[in-house]
């Protein structure tokens, strides 16, 4: 299917997409996860073919669409902000491609209404785009990008600007239209959470490079970088060394590992250390305690965010179930199971 | 901010409206483009008189005619210089003029006073003539032709440009000149071999003698263009490095030029009769009239009046230059330019 | 309330319609009508009006077609590129609009007559004993020169609206399959229509009512009905048939615009305005280096050089053997009074009178343009009345319309003479319909919800106008601004009849050097043309400089 060889783009003499590689499997989502300006769209516009690499290759079949352009390339791409033609009414746009593609026009709009359908917009077929709301507008945009039945879609923050009740619907019906449709897609946002609910992969895009590409449960596991592993909300990372295979020295103390999950470190060497979000007070005579005052206190329903405050003067957040109170000074027991050792910062 | 704009717009409007000028006596002169005179020659007369001159231009002389017609009942000026002899007749069937015997009239020849009740009165007169690239001529080493006639001879085949006579004043006084000379229907007879000998035809006194003509430093293709008697001095006035003699010249055969006069008349309704009077009189006299010459390329009409060395070295004056009627010219104009528009241009 | 508030911002460009163009025009028409009842017009009159009319409309039309096809792949490559030269470039190309038809036309000679450059360079080349090019007083010198001037109006009213189209759109429709022609058919090209129809029908009407390309380059078998009201009115006197004239021409006029307004009332497509960066790209394939060189090549020779020849002649006198040597003695002579004449005026003064008319008249256009488009924000039937009222202006014949300013303005304090603001009036008349058609546009491509989400955080309607609207709208009154700029400084006809002799503009002052033989006069014709072109960039870099300013604040 699709695959990505070595792009590289700069923009106004910055590196902006650095060897970027990647396949895309059959019916398979890729998520593509990074902050704003790491060049993500970029990216989504060189495969789409609006814009050409400097370098690399883009292939479909194992065939170089370097010569293909855009309206050939069968890709959807579904922008930003939807780019909804302004002039035209909601099932004028949803016809659009079908229409390019030559096809009868009572065949445009069976399907285009088929497609309004699927979307449940079927009712706002004569509206003008210009009067929809932003879930509307959404929707629309995707019945557009799918219609002409594209061999890819790519999906540029879909659901960005909606509210956060509407991205849980709208992000529900996104997986079961793509299972439906059997589509591979490429799906970029910022938001790991909607990475996690949709992506059979995912790559994070940090610097213009690929920091970390799999199965979200693999990359949010064993995050390849301390870096990856603040992008995706693991912000619990000690300096630490490693002592013999079992022991990291941390400030908090000496922490016992039961073994390396994600990558392998020589005994002496220098690493961060991810702890888990999830943590229960200390029962006495485990290993691993760690103690602080509770500096900040977030009740959250089924559990707490507690702020700990270390000796060492670093803080740490954590998950607690127990009932405790804010400015107590209190100790927790990490799992050592759930303890990974990462590349030192 | 746009409101504010407007509100200050309006405000100087009114403002302006309000301070009218309040100075002594004003005496508006209506003229066209062309009119020009020096600065010490009005001051004196402002000085003299008390009085302030003000000149209205308004485009060229037909512009400045109609302006007058059009605002005879409530007219805008106390005087209207600038009339040529082709439209005297319209303005004076107009009554636009009160009538002004000057004393100085006198001095003036009176083949110039065309019109026998002074309404308009003669003040300066140019001849409108065929100049000639001298160079060219020396050159090719061929006679310049001396008659109208001469000019459909296969010699001179292509290398005449003349003004439109629908949209040009000294277009329109050469077809003049040639129907005094072979009448009405003959000239189109005359233009038909004109043409059948190359003549070239250009809108505009400017294109042709800019753009056509090998005699100015437009050295365009042609070396005879429908121009003015005094066109080869102002090239030896106006030449960018001093000549010593002119590099064009004119055709003053008998019947060859058509004598433009211009005439000032005092406008009907004045309240400033008097003085305009003695403005007449004062264009009449020889101080203005002296002056005419380096200001509009022009002769005085006043016999009295010396003309500058560079006009009696440079110009030759037609002995017998073309002429036709007032009222003639005004009946047939019209038809005229359309017949010759026929034949020429069709 | 709404009616209310609309009735009151038409008030004031109706009333300065009504006062300074139907008014003097109504008088005009009805007196050249009521001498037209009495004498009869000519029994060939029908003939020769049909026949002018034709060739009016063709001609327009014609020319039209040319300069959107040169002016659209411009504003395309303005509007959507960015390249080195580029605002240099832009601007130069704004300068011919400026050129009174007669220095034009001198640069058309200079450049393509007998004597020009081209035919020089030809017989160079090819050894030739005859200038080989011989295409003035033909059709293709009217058609070139309403391309030189017009191609500026398409450039500026469609290359800014193109710079402001969200490139996205173009891109979905790539996506969707669309080729580059169909997406630009079926996505760019509707939506830039609106702008497009402006340029166009400011274009056409530009040419329908031309006077002096036809004129001096088209030579005396041409004749639009402009140049046969100037025959009639001014050369043979007849001025029922010039008011016959006239009113056939204010009657297409109107006809156009009716046209014009039937095909633009559609809906409003309102765009998200983009900043300029975001629709801009670098040339960076070789196909659209080829474009883009091309239309620089094509505009240059077309725009140019025909400024460049007109330039490069006030520098160089010729000498008695034909050769040219360059000299500064034009320009020299400009500043001596060499004949002491009460109506020499020092260039500096000219300019300055120039500026001053100009600046008045950016003035006077762009707050009456603003209220205007303010009053045609919301379509309605009264809108549709009220819009070719406002356009009118621009096919009046100015020869008619200025005979008739002075027929009603004709005692102080409203006369020529003693009312300054007249001809800054006079030039804010044709000025007006080109700052409506630059801003509408623009006003109207803004969402209302942009002004409504300013108005809930609290803003006044002052303020949504001055720090949503207005940063918005700084591009479009920029455009119309060096219109209304570039009428003033060059218009040559209304100013004419209406400039006070002591107070004359540059063009007004050019022409009184033109109209005398002598090659120093014709040089300081060039010379003051050549301060002219300057005069107009340095205050176009001015302006944009300003709006800079004001779009930053």
């Amino acid at each position: 299917m699709l695959e990505i060889q070595r792009i590289n783009k700069t923009y106004e003499d910055q590196p902006l997409l650095q060897n970027i590689s990647f396949a895309l499997g059959k019916e398979e989502t890729l998520c593509l996860l990074g902050r704003s300006g790491s060049g993500k769209s970029t990216l989504l516009r060189i495969i789409a073919g609006l814009e050409p690499p400097e370098s690399g290759r883009i292939l479909w079949d194992g065939q170089d669409l370097a010569g293909t352009p855009v309206h050939r390339r069968q890709f959807g791409l579904m922008f930003q902000d939807y780019a909804l033609f302004p002039h035209q009414n909601v099932l004028e746009n949803v016809a659009y491609g079908l229409r390019m593609q030559g096809q009868p026009e009572d065949e445009v709009k069976r399907r285009s209404l088929e497609m309004l359908e699927a979307v449940q917009m079927r009712s706002f077929a004569r509206r003008q785009v210009t009067d929809l709301s932003g879930g509307e507008q959404q929707r629309v945009a995707l019945a557009r990008t799918l219609a002409p039945q594209p061999r890819l879609v790519m999906l540029d923050e879909p659901l960005g600007a909606l509210d956060r009740s509407l991205r849980a619907e709208l992000l529900e019906e996104l997986r079961a239209l793509l299972q439906r449709f059997k589509i591979p897609a490429i799906y970029v946002t910022h938001d790991q959470e909607e990475a996690f609910a949709i992506a059979d992969r995912m790559a994070l895009l940090h610097n213009g490079r690929i920091e970390q590409i799999g199965p979200p449960k693999t990359v949010y596991r064993c995050p390849a970088s301390p870096w990856a592993a603040r992008f995706l909300g693991l912000t619990n990372l000690l300096p630490g060394r490693l002592q013999g295979s079992s022991a990291v020295e941390t400030a908090c103390g000496t922490l016992v590992i039961r073994r390396q999950t994600c990558q392998n470190f020589q005994p002496g060497q220098t690493v961060t250390v991810l702890l888990p979000p999830r943590v229960r007070l200390a029962q006495p005579g485990t290993v691993n305690q760690i103690s602080g005052v509770v500096s900040d206190l977030i009740f959250q329903g089924a559990d707490y965010s507690v702020t700990l405050k270390l000796d060492s003067g670093d803080t740490l957040h954590f998950q607690i179930e127990d009932e405790i109170a804010a400015g107590s000074r209190i100790s927790v027991e990490v799992d050592p199971e759930e303890i990974n050792l990462l590349e030192a910062e | 901010m746009i409101k504010k704009n407007l509100f200050t717009i309006l405000l100087l409007f009114t403002l302006l409206a309000a301070c009218a000028p309040a100075s002594p006596t004003v005496l508006r002169v209506m003229t066209h483009d062309s009119f020009s005179v020096s600065e010490p020659v009005v001051r004196q007369f402002e000085e003299t008189r008390n009085v302030k001159i003000e000149f209205l231009k308004s485009g060229d002389s037909g512009a400045a005619l109609n302006r007058a017609i059009l605002t005879k009942d409530n007219p805008q000026a106390d005087l209207l210089f600038g009339v040529d002899n082709t439209f005297l007749s319209r303005a004076l069937q107009a009554g636009i003029f009160e009538p002004y015997q000057s004393p100085l009239l006198q001095q003036i020849p009176t083949e110039f006073i065309l019109d026998p009740q002074y309404r308009a009165l003669p003040v300066d007169f140019g001849d409108v003539c065929i100049n000639y690239d001298r160079l060219y001529f020396e050159k090719q080493k061929i006679k310049v032709p001396e008659t109208l006639q001469e000019l459909t001879r296969p010699e001179y085949r292509g290398l005449l440009v003349v003004e439109n006579p629908a949209t040009s004043s000294p277009g329109l006084a050469f077809l003049l000149a040639t129907i005094a000379e072979f009448g009405d229907p003959g000239y189109l007879d005359y233009w038909k071999q004109l043409r059948a000998n190359g003549v070239v035809v250009v809108n505009d006194w400017n294109t042709a003698y800019y753009t056509n003509f090998s005699g100015s430093s437009g050295k365009g293709p042609q070396p005879m263009v429908v121009s003015y008697g005094t066109s080869p001095a102002a090239e030896v006035i106006f030449a960018s490095q001093p000549l010593t003699e002119a590099p064009t010249a004119s055709i003053i055969g008998p019947n060859t030029c058509f004598r433009q006069i211009e005439f000032i008349g005092i406008l009907k309704g004045t309240p400033n009769r008097k003085l305009a009077e003695e403005f007449v009189d004062f264009i009449l006299g020889k101080t203005f009239q002296e002056d005419i010459p380096l200001q509009m390329f022009v002769f005085p009409v006043n016999s009295q009046a010396a003309v500058p060395e560079e006009f009696s070295r440079y110009v030759q004056v037609p002995s017998q230059p073309a002429e036709l009627g007032l009222d003639l010219i005004d009946q047939h104009r019209e038809a005229w330019i359309e017949a010759w528009t026929e034949v020429v241009l069709r | 309330m709404r009616l209310a508030r609309r009735v009151w911002l038409w008030a004031l460009p109706l009333l300065f319609l009504g006062l300074f163009f139907y008014l003097p025009l109504g008088r005009i028409l009805i007196i050249t009508g009521q001498a037209a009842i009495e004498t009869g017009l000519r029994p060939s009159f029908g003939a020769q009006l049909l026949r002018t009319l034709g060739f009016t409309a063709g001609q327009a039309g014609l020319s039209t077609l040319l300069t959107l096809l040169i002016g659209l792949p411009a504003a395309y490559l303005f509007g959507r590129f960015r390249f080195p030269a580029k605002r240099p470039l832009q601007l130069l190309f704004t300068l011919p609009f400026i050129l009174p038809t007669v220095v034009a036309a001198a640069g058309f000679n200079a450049l393509l007559g007998p004597n020009g450059w081209l035919n020089w360079g030809l017989m160079r080349i090819f050894g030739l004993s005859q200038p080989p090019v011989m295409i003035l007083n033909t059709l293709t010198a009217v058609l070139l020169a309403h391309v030189f001037y017009n191609t500026s109006v398409v450039l500026r009213v469609v290359g800014s609206a193109w710079a402001q189209l969200d490139p996205r759109l173009e891109g979905s429709a790539r996506t969707l399959g669309a080729s580059p022609w169909q997406a630009f058919r079926t996505v760019t090209l509707p939506l830039l229509r609106p702008f497009i129809l402006a340029a166009t029908v400011l274009v056409f009407l530009f040419n329908f009512t031309s006077f002096g390309v036809v004129l001096l380059l088209g030579g005396p078998k041409f004749a639009t009905l402009e140049v046969e009201i100037y025959i009639q009115a001014l050369q043979i006197l007849n001025l029922p048939a010039a008011g016959a004239l006239s009113a056939v021409q204010l009657l297409c006029t109107l006809i156009i615009t009716l046209v014009y307004t039937r095909l633009a009332d559609r809906r409003n497509i309102p765009l998200t305005p983009r900043l300029e960066s975001e629709a801009v790209q670098p040339l960076h394939s070789l196909p659209r280096r080829v474009f883009a060189a091309l239309v620089i090549f094509l505009l240059t020779a077309l725009l140019l050089l025909p400024l460049a020849a007109l330039v490069l002649r006030s520098f160089s006198a010729v000498n008695a053997d034909g050769t040219l040597r360059l000299t500064l003695d034009f320009y020299r002579e400009l500043f001596i009074n060499r004949r002491q004449s009460i109506f020499y005026v020092p260039p500096i003064r000219a300019a300055l009178n120039s500026l001053g008319y100009a600046g008045l008249t950016v003035l006077i256009s762009l707050s009456l343009g603003s209220l205007a488009a303010y009053a045609l924000r919301e379509s309605s039937r009264l809108n549709r009345v009220l819009e070719p009222v406002l356009m009118l202006p621009l096919g009046a014949s100015a020869v008619t319309l200025g005979l008739g300013m002075v027929m009603v303005f004709n005692r102080p304090p409203f006369d020529p003479g003693s009312f300054p603001l007249l001809l800054p009036f006079a030039h804010s008349l044709v000025a007006l319909p080109f700052a409506l058609r630059s801003i509408q546009p623009a006003l109207r491509s803004i969402p209302p919800s942009l002004g409504q989400a300013a108005a809930v955080l609290g803003a006044s309607p002052g303020k949504v106008w001055r720090t949503i609207e207005m940063p918005i709208l700084a591009r479009a009154l920029l455009v119309s601004a060096v219109f209304a700029f570039t009428i003033s400084l060059g218009e040559f006809g209304a100013t004419a009849f209406l400039a006070r002799p002591e107070r004359p503009t540059l063009p007004v002052a050019i022409f009184r050097y033109l109209g005398q033989p002598g090659e120093l006069n014709y040089g300081q014709a060039l010379a003051l043309s050549t301060l002219l072109l300057i005069i107009c960039a340095v205050s176009i870099l001015l302006l944009e400089y300003l709006e800079n300013r004001a779009r930053q604040k």
